[in-house]
């Protein structure tokens, strides 16, 4: 076990303990203008870790990394053999020699000099020598480390939404290894929305959408109601409801050619064999605007776009031309 | 004549190199039906998928059809937006590129015509860096008319 000073961000977990991460609700930050944190340690049977006491912004630290706002052009750590400085420039440049030193004692270097919360789940025998000139946090670990350990990074966002950059926050050296091992780090990046297209605002705004409404409005008198309905239908995040499945199939089948049209389109969005067949039938409809919905919607039925080069209508024929010399040049 | 004759040959390899130069952008094709209504509606999601954060996506029409309406899309991202259209129908030449300018996230397009009849059209599009890299660029249709 170690005991840690007051501010470290070294975190050492004692041997046998079980990992934790007692300070995810207020210390994942979302971005370095942001953080304002509480931290406390404490001791309890099987875990040590530091105490810091009072409610402290990590602004110097962090903004330390993000660039520019250090008074010392160089923020540096000398003890002994350890030699550690990171640049002011954006992205900061990391210089690091070592040699002979316990892992622990260079991780809690770079900790202190850096601001980058360091964890370690369990109290590595190693003792070190590298040399390392990089210039990015990552780069770092992987350079001292040698991909002899299973690390975890959490990245946090910096800077104006116009420039906004991903700064390394947190790292944990899950495990570490001897020579003959080696193991890729595992990022996590920031969690940010939009990340993920179903997280857009435009998904989220759909699938706030009632979607036992629009199902009502699929069956509603005026067509136009109705296509509209099932357009919405076609983009809805749960189009897998068997519901909406049925009402799209129910609506192939509509009177209104823009129904069956815009039923096409919702059919195109799922990837079986049932809409590849429903697709080939509504090729065969007896309105153009519905066949050329057909080969508008289907990007990677190659035979259903050759089926359409014969089609009656011109328009239906170009589409499918179209699309074929779109497929091919891809 | 010959200085003439010259110049026209340089522009025209400009335009060839322009042409190939957004060869590598994402191509998709789509059909504006009838209606002079008719209104195809896409999302696109851009990322750093390792190249850098998104500075602007890119965005040209091009109309396949001939003796149809002009085919235009609009380009939107948070409270601006941007509008190409390709002047001359069923040629070989896109329209004006636009760049719309956004960090990684959702950019909206908006194609539409300016009248009644059926228009084929492509897009090329692509999420670029600040210094014209390609990065994550990945689309979605949202509505299709």
């Amino acid at each position: 076990m170690s005991s840690e000073p007051s501010g470290s961000k070294l975190f050492v977990q004692a041997e046998g303990a079980t990992p934790s991460t007692s300070w995810n609700g207020e210390f994942f930050s979302k971005n370095c203008y942001s953080v304002n944190i509480l931290t406390t340690g404490f001791r309890a049977r099987g875990f040590l870790f530091s105490r810091v006491v009072g409610i402290h912004k990590f602004m110097d630290k962090i903004l330390a990394i993000c660039g520019g706002l250090l008074a010392s052009s160089l923020v540096s750590a000398n003890d002994n053999a350890i030699n550690f400085h990171v640049s002011q420039a954006m992205p900061p440049h990391f210089e690091l020699a070592v040699a002979h030193k316990p892992l622990t004692e260079v991780l809690k270097a770079i900790a202190d000099t850096t601001g980058i919360v360091i964890h370690i789940a369990d109290e590595p025998k190693n003792s070190v020598t590298a040399t390392c000139n990089v210039a990015d946090a990552k780069q770092l670990f992987d350079c001292l480390l040698e991909a002899k350990a299973d690390l975890v990074f959490r990245y946090g966002q910096v800077g104006p939404v116009a420039k906004r950059a991903q700064v390394l926050e947190e790292v944990w050296v899950v495990r570490t290894y001897g020579d003959t091992d080696s193991h890729d780090g595992i990022q996590i990046l920031p969690p940010v929305a939009e990340q993920k297209p179903d997280s857009s605002p435009m998904m989220q705004m759909l699938a706030a959408i009632d979607t036992g409404k629009l199902l009502t409005q699929a069956q509603a008198n005026d067509p136009e109601s109705r296509a509209n309905a099932i357009a919405t239908l076609a983009v809805q995040p749960a189009k897998n409801d068997p519901a909406i499945r049925k009402t799209v199939a129910a609506a192939l089948a509509d009177q209104s050619a823009e129904v069956r049209a815009q039923a096409v389109f919702a059919l195109a969005k799922y990837d079986d064999a049932e809409a590849a067949d429903g697709l080939a039938t509504a090729l065969q409809d007896s309105d153009a605007s519905v066949r050329l919905m057909v080969v508008d919607s289907a990007d990677n039925h190659q035979a259903l776009l050759q089926q359409a080069l014969d089609d009656s209508d011109e328009a239906v024929r170009a589409a499918a031309a179209s699309k074929l010399e779109t497929l091919a040049s891809q | 004549m010959k200085k003439t004759t010259l110049l026209l040959a340089a522009v025209a390899a400009f335009t060839a190199l322009g042409q190939a130069k957004m060869a590598n952008a994402h191509d998709i094709t789509g059909s504006l039906g009838s209606a002079a209504t008719a209104v195809d509606y896409y999302q696109v999601h851009c990322y750093d998928d390792g190249s850098g954060p998104t500075a602007h996506l890119y965005v040209a029409v091009i109309n396949k059809s001939t003796n149809t309406p002009k085919v235009s899309v609009q380009a939107i991202r948070d409270n601006t937006a941007t509008n190409t259209t390709d002047a001359v129908n069923g040629n070989a030449t896109y329209s004006p590129g636009i760049y719309q300018p956004g960090t990684d996230g959702f950019f909206y397009l908006t194609v539409d015509k300016t009248g009644a009849g059926v228009a084929n059209y492509s897009l090329q599009y692509h999420c670029q860096t600040s210094d014209q890299q390609h990065n994550g660029t990945d689309i979605f249709q949202l509505i299709n008319q």
